[in-house]
């Protein structure tokens, strides 16, 4: 057991946090996204958005564009295209992760099954 | 139709990423829940047999509902949209999509002619089968709303194209069947004004239906406006 997972791959740390995910899953699927509308479909508070999108930033996964549209600030986030490969390869290493889980649920029953010949004999 | 991230009970954020790009493509589509439900509304004014008065108010009548209808159309709808629920740009079609797109293109003016001409009889009689099998030989009955549901209800089910919107386009395509199909169990019921405007007007009511239904998961999925002022 220890054996298999250690070879088991290990997903990108900063992507697997649920709120970066989330941020990440929206930006996949569209060009861009303002601020408004990350915050209410992921539900952060603005802090906790913001200092994410700072860290994905950092990570050079997206990219942050600011502009002054109104006198108010609009803040626009799109996928970088190393957040676009970062993104598809953790999706790989999780569908790997999965493929060996359901291999090993499939094995443990015949493992964890009691030899036939331990079986208690019934009662008479 | 769920939170698409929500805090569970132990503070950790789950995610539902199905829904999370599912919302998103709602607001990024070029035809918004409530554009849908505009154009289904000009369709059923348009094809459903309803009695206007005669007369010059009617006629400015018309044209100030055209003028509404494309001030909400290029105006309205989007600025609510933004508003309401934030600004998302669609993604852009790839070089590759775009291939296809111009492969298809030149194919339809090279042989979408030809093809039609091949197809046409045998689209008109698999139609006439239909229309005896459901006891129309006149075709008074209009079957674009049933099959509208039909090629929703298959989008959802193979395609997953609308999450959890399966019983909905179930429902619909019940609906637009017991219109369509009524007559079989009532005859004479083609004389009746209600029947013939939701026979006529059913393709309307159904972009009406699924446009609203498409605005209220948007509703559902995103709570009010969240960011008075900037933004950050």
């Amino acid at each position: 057991m220890s054996n298999e997972t250690s070879v088991l791959p290990s997903p990108n740390r900063l992507i697997h946090e649920p709120a970066r995910l989330a941020i990440l899953t929206v930006l996949s699927s569209c060009a861009s996204a303002d601020f408004v509308f990350l915050q209410k479909i992921t539900r952060l508070t603005k802090g906790n958005l913001s200092v994410q999108l700072t860290n994905l930033e950092q990570a050079g996964l997206v990219v942050i564009r600011k502009e002054i549209v109104d006198k108010k600030m609009r803040t626009t986030v799109s996928l970088s295209k190393r957040g676009i490969s970062e993104l598809t390869d953790y999706w790989k290493t999780m569908d790997e992760i999965r493929a060996h889980m359901a291999r090993e649920k499939k094995q443990r029953p015949e493992r964890t099954a009691p030899h036939p010949g331990l079986s208690p004999e019934p009662a008479t | 139709m769920q939170d698409t991230a929500a805090l569970s009970t132990n503070g950790e954020l789950s995610l539902d990423h199905k829904r999370l790009k599912y919302v998103t493509g709602l607001l990024g589509a070029q035809q918004q829940g409530l554009n849908t439900v505009l154009f289904g509304t000009f369709l059923f004014l348009m094809e459903a047999p309803l009695k206007w008065p005669r007369g010059w108010a009617i006629d400015l009548a018309w044209l100030a509902g055209m003028l509404i209808f494309f001030a909400a159309w290029r105006r309205w709808i989007p600025t609510y949209y933004r508003e309401r629920f934030g600004r998302v740009e669609p993604q852009e079609i790839s070089a590759k999509g775009f291939g296809i797109l111009l492969l298809v293109l030149i194919a339809l003016i090279l042989f979408g002619q030809p093809v039609t001409r091949r197809l046409e009889p045998l689209a008109s009689s698999f139609l006439g089968h239909v229309h005896v099998l459901i006891s129309d030989p006149s075709h008074q009955i209009n079957l674009w709303a049933s099959s509208f549901w039909m090629a929703s209800l298959c989008g959802s089910l193979l395609l997953r194209r609308r999450v959890d919107g399966q019983w909905f386009c179930f429902i619909g395509l019940l609906a637009s069947l017991s219109v369509s199909l009524f007559p079989i169990w009532h005859p004479g019921a083609e004389r009746l004004e209600i029947w013939k405007i939701l026979n006529a007007g059913g393709f309307g009511l159904s972009l009406i239906a699924i446009g609203l239904y498409d605005h209220i998961v948007l509703v559902r999925a995103l709570p009010k406006r969240v960011a008075e002022g900037e933004d950050e």
